[in-house]
């Protein structure tokens, strides 16, 4: 923690190699995060890319202040999802096929597909609470104390939640 | 116990997200399991969603954007630096003050006039002395507004007194010093201290308000209160350059604000509450102090300037 409140000292300074450390620490758990709430792949891509560039603009107005800078990259990434749902720019048509999901075995990929699009069905049947907490939790791999950062609740309140969002998804999925 | 569910099950989140089984979780609580093992068959479906990976040619694009995106920054920010250097600063304060001040409008600016340290409009009579401060010319018009305004604060500290506020009546005290000092610098007189800067803290002041206050010799305490004579000031005969004249203008106008200042101090310590009285005598010391140090600089200007005046007036060899 001590190393990366370092590398947004540095990236705050105007260091650009500990702005890409941050980048590259990231990106995947975004995209993760991004790609469990929004359908169409070219879409997770570019919220993708406005998170970081919505990052590198306000980065300096970052300050350590008991929030971990996880939960300060997902909001701006929880806001970008919203707005995005908010604009109704969908593409509901095309199906989440545009990410890597274990390329190099055909067969798992396919199986994958089918869990990721089940869950996302599943999920869309969750209040928004435990959306959140699932997608945070399990997509972005976010710890419990930063994923209660973002939401803006206690941690007690947000085991509560994850407890409801997993009893919840495991009576959906199992109706499946 | 549904408390003691949550604990374990985020624990055991925790341990699949880390890539254990759901089996080694269910293990470690045997009398919890058969509730358990439902939630993690559930949460280890829920994996997949962490199993996604962006493509390795967006994520170097982005890399890259974000890199270009960092330089053009870096170059903008260079671009502006000057308007962080420290002499801008205060011109870029007075006219960001100026322009609020507009917005403000003037009822309230009037209004502010006549506010006190303590009370909600005062931040706008400071704005207001910035703002007057920075559009008057320097010299002699700059020296005698820091005058008036040392004047100001003599009057605030009158009023002040109803209130018994002690601890604000010392930050003014060192106000007046300072506006007094100032004048003096922009008239050019000599900053040679000829009488003592004494380190005061008020008995009723905040631990810690402490100001650099030059003081005359102490009054007795719990005397009855009478302004301390003024220090003899040697009178000489001197012709006046535009200069002079200037200095001699200043001179007077203090010479009239160190009795106004008297003045009011006297009515103020007449209707001052016992324990502001302290405060009260020792502010009017110290400005009194202030008024004949400023005074007794202006005199020794008044006297190098008729002296290299009559220098540039006498015949030569």
């Amino acid at each position: 923690m001590h190393e990366e409140e370092n590398l947004v000292r540095e990236a705050q300074g105007g260091d650009e190699k500990a702005f890409a450390s941050l980048y590259e620490t990231y990106v995947n758990r975004v995209y993760r995060y991004i790609g469990a709430r929004v359908n169409n792949p070219a879409d997770v891509e570019d919220l993708t890319e406005d998170v970081f560039l919505k990052a590198l603009e306000s980065i300096g107005s970052f300050k350590w202040r008991g929030v971990p800078f996880a939960a300060w990259l997902f909001r701006i990434a929880h806001n970008a999802v919203i707005d995005h749902s908010r604009r109704k720019v969908y593409r509901e048509s095309l199906p989440f096929s545009g990410t890597e999901v274990a390329k190099d075995d055909p067969a798992k990929e396919a199986e994958l597909r089918i869990a990721m699009r089940d869950l996302k069905a599943a999920l869309a049947q969750l209040t928004e609470t435990q959306r959140q907490v699932i997608t945070l939790r399990f997509a972005a791999g976010l710890s419990l104390k930063e994923a209660a950062s973002v939401l803006g609740k206690n941690e007690g309140a947000v085991k509560a939640a994850q407890h409801s969002a997993v009893a919840a998804l495991r009576r959906i999925v199992g109706q499946e | 116990m549904r408390r003691d569910l949550d604990d374990i099950l985020n624990k055991c989140i925790d341990r699949l997200i880390a890539g254990e089984s759901v089996e080694a979780c269910l293990e470690s609580y045997p009398d919890e399991a058969r509730e358990l093992e439902p939630l993690l068959l559930a949460s280890s479906k829920a994996l997949a969603l962490g199993a996604q990976e962006p493509r390795p040619d967006f994520k170097a694009s982005l890399r890259y954007r974000i890199s270009s995106e960092f330089k053009a920054r870096q170059k903008k920010r260079q671009r502006w630096s000057f308007l962080a250097h420290p002499w801008l600063r205060p011109w870029l304060a007075t006219v960001s003050a100026f322009l609020v001040l507009l917005v403000i409008g003037g009822g309230a600016v009037q209004a502010a006039s006549r506010s006190l340290p303590d009370q909600p409009l005062y931040p706008i009579k400071q704005v207001v002395e910035r703002v007057q401060l920075a559009f008057t010319p320097s010299g002699a018009p700059k020296a005698r507004l820091y005058a008036k305004l040392a004047m100001t604060r003599s009057e605030e500290i009158a009023e002040m007194v109803r209130g018994g506020k002690a601890e604000l009546m010392e930050g003014l005290t060192q106000r007046i010093a300072e506006n007094l000092e100032n004048s003096q610098v922009h008239m050019g007189a000599p900053l040679s201290a000829t009488l003592t800067d004494t380190k005061v803290r008020g008995p009723a002041g905040p631990a810690g308000v402490e100001g650099v206050i030059p003081t005359l010799s102490p009054e007795p305490q719990g005397a009855a209160f009478v302004a301390p004579p003024t220090q003899e000031l040697t009178k000489q005969p001197i012709p006046l350059t535009k200069k002079g004249e200037e200095i001699e203008e200043l001179k007077k106008i203090l010479e009239r604000n160190k009795e106004r200042n008297e003045r009011r101090f006297q009515e103020a310590l007449k209707r001052a509450p016992e324990r502001a009285r302290p405060a009260l005598e020792r502010a009017y010391r110290a400005t009194n102090a202030a008024y004949d140090r400023v005074i007794l600089s202006l005199e020794e200007a008044q006297k190098q300037e008729s002296e290299s005046n009559e220098e540039k007036q006498a015949p030569g060899p």
